[in-house]
C-alpha cells in the first residue's frame, strides 16, 4: 500500500495526483451545486480561466529559473493602461478601427516585454535577487500607471477590442483561444529548443551551469522577456474583458498566480515544472474558487484557506524532495 | 590621502554613498521649499510619522540579514496591535506596560509560527511567509469583521505634541538600540550573519539553525508589534487592514540600506539611512508640491537605481577579489 | 497502457460524470420559493458596508427573502467581477452591486440580464447594465451642502485641502469636483492649496498629510475630506498642533467613530447617508420587482424611506445625515 503511495508521489505521479485532486474538488462542488459542468459554467470558466493562466505561466517562466517576478500584475495594469489611452485617443466613443486597436495592442504588449527585460537585464548583469528587482519593479510600474491615469480610470473600447476578451472563434471563447496558443509556444520552447533544457539547468544549480559554458546572462533576460511577453497576453484579455484599465487591479493575482505555480509542481527554488502540471494546477484552483464562491464563503476566508493551500502545496512537495 | 579615504571601510561603504544621496536629497528638497523642507518641525514631523515603519525596518533588517524574508510582518503588527486594542478597551486595570509587553508576546507568538514552517518546510521563506501572511490576514477580517476599534482609555489617548515625540521616538530608539546591541555585540548577533552568509557551513561548524531561525522570526514579529503599538499611538485607531499593504515601504527601507538579500550583510545604521531616504522622499515630493501619484514612482525608481548601484559595486568587489585586492564593504 | 495512465483515464471519466451528471438543468435554484438576492458590495470589513448589511439582513427578515452580502476583500473591480460571474453561474434571482469601477462590471451585468437576473446598482447612477439604480443622497445637492457649510466654517476665505479616498473612487472624486465649482462660483477667496490627496480611508496617512499640509501652507484653514477615515486623521493631527478651534475639519464619518471628536471640536461636522438604508431599500426595490411589480407603481414607497424621486432608471431618497456632536451617539453606528 505505501509502494502505491509512494509511486503516486514521484514526479511522473505528479499529474496523477493533481487529477485526483481536481476529481475530489468536481465532486464536493458538483454536490452542493448540480448543474456544476452546464455549458453555461464551463463557458464562464473558460473566459475566466485564461487570463489567469498566462499570468501563471509568465510567473511559471520565472519561477523555473530560480527566480519569481513579483511585477507581473504592475506591468499588466500598465500595458492594459497604455493599450487603453491609445485607443480612447484615437477612436471616437463607439467607432471602431481595427487597424489601431491592433496597434494598441502590439504597444501594450511590447511594454510588457520591455518591462520584463530590464528585469532580466538587472537580474542579470547587476546579480541582484530577482525577488527585490521585481518588487522594486513592481512600484515603478505602479507608480507610472498612477502617474499617468492620475488615479482615474479608462474605459470604453472598441467593439474589435471587446472581442478579444469576450467574443467566440467557432464556440470557444476568444481568451481561451490566446491561452492555448500561449500554452503551445511554451510548452515547443520548453520541449524542443535548447531554452527548455538550459533554464531546467539553471534553475537547479546556476553555479554549475554558468561554468558548463550557458550563457547564464543571456538565458536570465530571455527568461524574463518571456515572462513580460506572457504578461502582456493576459493584460489584453484582462483589459478586454474588464472593460476599463486603471492603476492597482487585480492585486490579488498576484498571489494566486504564485500558488497556482506552486501547487502544479513548479518549485520555486527553480529546475522544476511542467506546463501539465501547472494547467491541472489553474483548473484546480478555479473549481476550488467557484466552490467558495457557490457555497457562500466570505471571501476574506476564502484568502486565508489559498493560504492554506499553498503551504501544504509546499509542504507536501519539500517532503518528496526530502 | 585620498587612497587613505578610499581605504577606509566606511568611506567606501554602501552606506556612506546612501548617506551622500540622503544628504543630496534633503538639500535638494531644502532649496525646493525654500527651507521649509529643513525646519526643525518638519524633520521632526516626519520621523515621528514614518517612526513606526523604521521600528518594523529594524525586524526586517534582522531577517534579511539572516538569509531570508517575511512578508507577513504587516499582519502581525495589525494582530497584536488589535488584541492589544481590546485589552486596553476592557481591563480596567491595563496600563501602557502591560499592553505593550502583550502586544510583543502576540508579535513574537505569530513570529516563531513562521519560524517552525520555515524550518520544516525547507521552501523558500518568501513563499512560506506569503501563505502565512495571508492565512493570519484572512481569519483576522473574517473574525472581526472589520470592526475598528477606537475611545481608549485616557492615559493612551490624551496626546499632547511632547508626548507623541516621546513615545514615537522613544520606541524607535529603543528598537535601534536593542538591535544594534544584537546584530554586534552577541553570539546570536554572529550566527545570524554566519547562517545569512553560509548557512551549509554555519550547519557544518555546529551552529543550532533551529534556534537562530526561532529568534530571527521571533524578533520580526516583536518589531513588528512594537511598530504596531507606535502606529496605534499616532492614529488612536486598530482597524483591521489600515496596515496591510505597506509592506513595501519597510522593504524599501532595509534595501536601500544596504542590506544584501543573498543574506550575511546589512546594518542598522543603514537601515535608518533607508527610512530617512523614503521619510524624506514621501514628505519632500509632498511639500515640493509634486503630486502624490509620483510618490510609488519615485521610490521605485530610486530602489531599482539603487540596486543596480550596489550591483556594480558587487561585481567591482568581485573583480577585486579575483585580483587580490582588498574589499569594499 | 500502464496502471497510472488507465487511472487517469477513469479518473477523467468519472469526473466528467459526476460533473454533467446534472446537466440541462436550469443553474437556477431549486425553486423554493424564496427569492436569492446578493448584494455585492466594495470591500468586505467596512463598517460602513457592515452596516449596509444590517439593512441588508433587516429586509431580508421583514420580506422573507434570502438576501446577503457579499464582496472582495480588496476595492478591485477585477475581483468584483469574478464573484459576479459566480453569482451567474449559481443562479441567482437578483443581484445589488455597489461597483468600485462603474466600466468594469458593465460586461458581466449584461451577461446577468441576459440570464434573467435583476440588476440593482447603488452608488453608481447610471450604471451601464443595471436595470435600476437606488441612491440615498442626490450626489451634486449632497456635495453642494457639504461645500456650503465648509465655507460658512471657513469665513467665507482662506485655503483648504480635499481628500478622496482614491484617485478612482467615483463617487469621493465627483462629490469633490461639486465642491471646487461651488467654491469657485460663491466664495472665490477660498482656494484649494493642492491637488486633492488620496488618504480619505487611511487615517494615519490622512494624520501624516495633515501635519505635512500644515507644515507647507501656511495660509491652510481647513480640510474637507471624503471617505470615512480622512476626518479622523486630520483631527489628531490638529490636536497634536493645538489648532482645534482655529483648524476646520469636516467629511465623511462613521458616527461613532467620530463621536468624541465632534465632542471635542476636533472634527467639525461629519456628513453621510445611513447606509443601512441603502442596503434595505435596496432589496426591496428588488423584491417588489421580482414580486412582478414595478417601480412606477402608483404609491410606490419604501417603509421607512419615503417615495423615490425616478430619473431615467435613477432611485433617489434624499436622505442625507449630517453628523454632529449632539447626535454622533445617537445613530446607531
Amino acid at each position: 500500500m505505501t509502494e502505491k503511495l509512494k509511486k503516486l508521489t514521484t514526479a511522473q505521479g505528479d499529474n496523477l495526483l493533481l487529477l485526483l485532486i481536481l476529481a475530489v474538488a468536481v465532486t464536493l462542488v458538483s454536490m452542493k451545486q448540480a448543474s456544476f459542468f452546464s455549458f453555461g459554467t464551463l463557458q464562464s470558466i473558460c473566459y475566466q480561466l485564461p487570463e489567469m493562466g498566462l499570468l501563471t505561466m509568465a510567473m511559471m517562466a520565472a519561477m523555473l529559473s530560480g527566480g519569481i517576478n513579483l511585477s507581473i500584475i504592475a506591468s499588466a495594469n500598465l500595458s492594459g493602461i497604455v493599450m487603453a489611452m491609445i485607443m480612447t485617443t484615437y477612436i471616437p466613443k463607439g467607432e471602431d478601427n481595427v487597424g489601431i486597436v491592433l496597434g494598441a495592442v502590439a504597444v501594450g504588449i511590447l511594454l510588457s516585454v520591455l518591462a520584463g527585460f530590464i528585469n532580466g537585464v538587472i537580474i542579470a548583469y547587476f546579480k541582484i535577487p530577482a525577488m527585490l528587482v521585481t518588487l522594486g519593479m513592481q512600484m515603478l510600474l505602479n507608480g507610472a500607471c498612477l502617474v499617468i491615469t492620475k488615479g482615474a480610470t479608462i474605459s470604453g473600447y472598441p467593439a474589435t477590442f471587446k472581442f478579444l476578451g469576450n467574443g467566440k472563434l467557432a464556440f470557444i471563447p476568444m481568451p481561451f483561444v490566446v491561452f492555448a496558443i500561449a500554452l503551445i509556444i511554451l510548452v515547443v520552447l520548453l520541449k524542443n529548443t535548447p531554452y527548455g533544457p538550459k533554464v531546467y539547468l539553471y534553475g537547479s544549480n546556476d553555479v554549475a551551469t554558468g561554468f558548463s559554458g550557458v550563457d547564464d546572462k543571456a538565458l536570465l533576460i530571455k527568461t524574463y522577456t518571456i515572462s513580460g511577453l506572457l504578461v502582456g497576453l493576459a493584460a489584453v484579455i484582462l483589459t478586454s474583458r474588464f472593460n476599463s484599465a486603471a492603476a492597482g487591479y487585480a492585486e490579488s493575482f498576484l498571489m494566486q498566480s504564485i500558488l497556482i505555480a506552486v501547487l502544479g509542481g513548479i518549485s520555486p527554488d527553480g529546475g522544476k515544472g511542467k506546463v501539465s502540471g501547472m494547467v491541472l494546477s489553474v483548473i484546480i484552483i478555479q473549481v476550488v474558487a467557484s466552490g467558495l464562491n457557490i457555497l457562500r464563503i466570505s471571501s476574506y476566508l476564502t484568502t486565508a484557506v489559498y493560504g492554506i493551500i499553498l503551504l501544504a502545496a509546499v509542504a507536501f512537495r519539500s517532503k518528496k524532495t526530502g | 590621502m585620498l587612497s587613505k579615504l578610499k581605504e577606509n571601510k566606511f568611506f567606501s561603504s554602501h552606506e556612506f554613498y546612501m548617506s551622500i544621496a540622503l544628504v543630496a536629497l534633503a538639500i535638494f528638497f531644502g532649496i525646493g521649499t525654500d527651507g521649509l523642507f529643513l525646519t526643525p518641525s518638519n524633520l521632526l514631523n516626519m520621523v515621528i510619522s514614518y517612526s513606526y515603519l523604521g521600528i518594523m525596518a529594524m525586524g526586517m533588517l534582522v531577517v534579511i540579514i539572516s538569509g531570508g524574508i517575511d512578508i507577513s510582518f504587516m499582519v502581525t503588527a495589525t494582530i497584536s496591535q488589535y488584541i492589544m486594542a481590546k485589552f486596553m478597551l476592557e481591563f480596567a486595570g491595563a496600563n501602557l506596560v502591560t499592553s505593550i509587553l502583550l502586544s510583543v508576546v502576540i508579535g513574537v507568538g505569530l513570529g516563531l509560527v513562521n519560524a517552525v514552517l520555515v524550518h520544516y518546510l525547507k521552501a523558500p521563506t518568501l513563499i512560506i511567509t506569503i501563505a502565512t501572511m495571508s492565512i493570519y490576514f484572512g481569519l483576522l477580517m473574517y473574525l472581526t469583521n472589520g470592526v475598528r476599534l477606537f475611545s481608549f482609555p485616557a492615559w493612551f489617548s490624551a496626546k499632547t505634541d511632547a508626548k507623541t515625540t516621546g513615545v514615537a521616538l522613544g520606541l524607535l530608539a529603543v528598537a535601534v538600540v536593542i538591535t544594534f546591541a544584537i546584530m554586534k555585540f552577541t553570539k546570536m548577533g554572529r550566527k545570524i550573519y554566519a547562517i545569512g552568509g553560509n548557512i551549509d557551513a554555519a550547519k557544518r561548524v555546529g551552529i543550532n539553525i533551529f534556534l537562530v531561525h526561532l529568534f530571527v522570526y521571533g524578533y520580526v514579529g516583536a518589531m513588528a508589534a512594537l511598530g504596531g503599538v507606535v502606529h496605534l499611538y499616532l492614529v488612536q485607531q486598530a482597524a483591521p487592514n489600515a496596515l496591510y499593504g505597506g509592506e513595501m515601504d519597510v522593504i524599501a527601507m532595509a534595501v536601500l540600506g544596504g542590506v544584501n538579500l543573498a543574506g550575511g550583510k546589512g546594518s542598522v545604521g543603514g537601515t535608518l539611512i533607508g527610512m530617512l531616504l523614503v521619510a524624506t522622499l514621501s514628505n519632500g515630493l509632498l511639500l515640493i508640491g509634486v503630486s502624490s501619484y509620483w510618490q510609488d514612482f519615485f521610490i521605485g525608481a530610486v530602489i531599482l537605481i539603487s540596486f543596480c548601484f550596489s550591483g556594480w559595486r558587487n561585481i567591482k568587489n568581485r573583480e577585486k577579489e579575483s585580483k587580490g585586492g582588498k574589499l569594499d564593504d | 497502457m500502464t496502471i497510472k495512465k488507465i487511472l487517469a483515464v477513469l479518473l477523467c471519466v468519472a469526473m466528467l460524470a459526476v460533473g454533467f451528471a446534472g446537466c440541462g438543468e436550469d443553474p437556477a435554484p431549486a425553486g423554493d420559493g424564496d427569492y436569492e438576492i446578493a448584494v455585492v458590495v466594495k470591500v468586505l470589513g467596512i463598517p460602513f458596508f457592515n452596516v449596509l448589511g444590517e439593512g441588508v439582513e433587516e429586509a431580508a427578515a421583514d420580506l422573507g427573502v434570502n438576501a446577503y452580502v457579499t464582496g472582495p476583500t480588496d476595492a478591485d473591480p477585477a475581483q468584483q467581477v469574478k464573484i459576479i460571474e459566480d453569482l451567474i453561474n449559481t443562479g441567482v434571482d437578483a443581484i445589488v452591486v455597489v461597483p468600485n469601477d462603474a466600466s468594469a462590471v458593465e460586461a458581466v451585468l449584461d451577461r446577468a440580464r441576459e440570464q434573467g437576473i435583476l440588476v440593482i446598482a447603488n452608488e453608481s447612477p447610471n450604471q451601464a447594465g443595471a436595470d435600476y439604480d437606488v441612491e440615498m443622497i442626490e450626489n451634486k445637492k449632497f456635495a453642494e451642502e457639504i461645500a456650503e457649510d465648509f465655507a460658512q466654517r471657513m469665513g467665507g476665505e482662506g485655503g483648504y485641502a480635499l481628500f478622496v479616498g482614491g484617485l478612482s473612487v467615483p463617487l469621493h472624486n465627483t462629490w469633490a469636483d461639486y465642491v471646487n465649482e461651488y467654491l469657485a462660483a460663491n466664495y472665490p477667496d477660498m482656494y484649494e492649496v493642492t491637488d486633492r490627496i488620496p488618504c480619505g480611508e487611511d487615517s494615519a496617512d490622512a494624520r501624516t498629510k495633515t501635519l505635512e499640509l500644515i507644515a507647507t501652507y501656511d495660509d491652510i484653514k481647513g480640510v474637507c475630506g471624503f471617505g470615512s477615515q480622512g476626518p479622523l486623521g486630520a483631527a489628531e493631527a490638529v490636536k497634536e498642533k493645538g489648532l482645534v478651534d482655529s483648524f476646520v475639519v469636516v467629511g465623511n464619518i462613521v458616527p461613532s467613530e467620530g463621536a468624541a471628536y465632534l465632542a471635542e471640536g476636533s472634527i467639525d461636522q461629519g456628513y453621510l447617508w445611513d447606509p443601512s438604508d441603502s442596503g434595505y431599500a435596496a432589496v426591496y426595490t428588488a423584491w417588489h420587482i421580482l414580486e412582478g411589480g414595478s417601480v412606477t407603481d402608483e404609491g410606490f414607497e419604501v417603509p421607512g424611506i419615503g417615495a423615490p424621486d425616478i430619473v431615467e432608471g435613477v432611485l433617489s431618497y434624499h436622505k442625507p445625515l449630517v453628523i454632529t456632536a449632539e447626535n454622533a451617539s445617537e445613530l446607531g453606528f
